[in-house]
């Protein structure tokens, strides 16, 4: 089932049961990427552990981040299943910046290891700041040339608009939630909701 | 809209989108030529592991922070001076996972993580390193002569 489905090839499996060309049942086994912060999460609330404060933005900087390669990573073969070949290579451009800011921090561009039980394994290095700031300038940049590669381009447009349209309501019913659930129109965060890390402190 | 418009807007953001493509030109390589070039890796990078043979008291902590229990502590309890003494200390590098965990906790500071990234051999069996192996100097990359080091910069590659 791997080339028609938008996900990254090899992350989701379907066992699909066919009748002649039909697809009559479907089963997803999902290979679930949990991020460390919910093996630290669990054991911190359980043991009533205080985290403190600067540690806790600490551990936010660093999941967005992720959230942003990882988004990153969707892009690319998205762009190259439709077709444009050449974002795949630009964002392993904006990866590297990223993998750099992880290694000055953690020691390894991708398996990091850096959340513990009550904070974070070390602090973070005396430029760290900076260089996140200047990333988060380039990055902006990078974005306006990816608005400019694909929002307006009109072969995208035409093989994705409209396709794929899940109302609110069946989107509950569903059990969707992250950016789908957003995109379908109804206003959830879950980070704000569940109280995750400090994230209620942001806007 | 009619077919005109539209063609006129597509010309436009086709057009927008191939003037990204151009500008690339003016830029820096963001690929460097890996067997010549390398990038000069952090200090706090996780790569090979250097073992201290003297310092180390066999206390077995590394075993059990390692999340599969790797490292092989090969000790004997000397009954005359009381104290155990270090025969034999064995890593496998294939099954190494590199977590860096047993740095913070082993009391003696005999473990570190070298620079080293590049371990792999044409046996497998030659990566199964024994205290001698470990205890090795790294390669550093700058010391190099053959071999231009890259400065990792994140204002290199924005230009």
């Amino acid at each position: 089932m791997e080339p028609h489905h938008p996900s990254m090839h090899g992350v989701l499996r379907l066992i699909v049961t066919l009748d002649g060309e039909d697809v009559v049942d479907c089963e997803p086994i999902l290979a679930t990427m949990f991020t460390e912060a919910i093996t630290v999460n669990g054991p911190e609330q359980l043991g009533n552990i205080q985290v403190p404060k600067r540690a806790s933005y600490i551990r936010v900087i660093m999941l967005e981040l992720s959230r942003i390669t990882s988004h990153l990573l969707w892009l690319g073969p998205f762009m190259a299943d439709i077709g444009a070949q050449t974002p795949f290579f630009y964002i392993f451009r904006e990866r590297e910046l990223v993998y750099d800011l992880f290694e000055a921090a953690t020691g390894m561009r991708m398996m990091h290891n850096y959340f513990r039980i009550g904070g974070v394994a070390v602090d973070l290095p005396y430029g760290w700041l900076d260089k996140c700031l200047d990333f988060c300038d380039y990055f902006l940049t990078g974005i306006v040339e990816y608005q400019k590669l694909i929002t307006r381009n009109p072969i995208f447009l035409e093989r994705v608009e409209g396709i794929g349209v899940i109302g609110g309501e069946e989107a509950i019913n569903w059990g969707l939630s992250g950016p789908m659930l957003r995109a379908s129109g109804i206003k959830w965060d879950i980070q704000k909701v569940d109280h995750y890390e400090c994230y209620d402190e942001f806007d | 809209m009619n077919y005109g418009h539209q063609t006129v807007l597509a010309v436009r953001y086709i057009g927008q989108g191939f003037m990204i493509t151009l500008s690339h030109a003016n830029r820096l390589p963001v690929t460097i030529q890996y067997p010549y070039e390398k990038l000069i890796t952090l200090e706090c990078f996780r790569g090979r592991i250097h073992f201290e043979f003297d310092k180390c008291i066999a206390c077995e902590v590394c075993v059990r922070v390692c999340p599969i229990d790797l490292p092989i502590v090969d000790w004997k309890f000397e009954t005359d001076i009381r104290k155990k003494r270090l025969l034999n200390y064995n890593i496998d590098f294939r099954i190494c996972i590199f977590c860096g965990n047993w740095v913070e906790y082993c009391p003696t500071n005999c473990l570190s993580m070298t620079e080293e990234y590049g371990l792999s051999t044409y046996d497998c069996h030659e990566l199964n390193c024994n205290q001698i192996a470990l205890g090795r100097l790294p390669m550093s990359v700058i010391d190099d002569y053959t071999i231009r080091t890259i400065l990792n910069s994140i204002q290199r590659k924005t230009q």
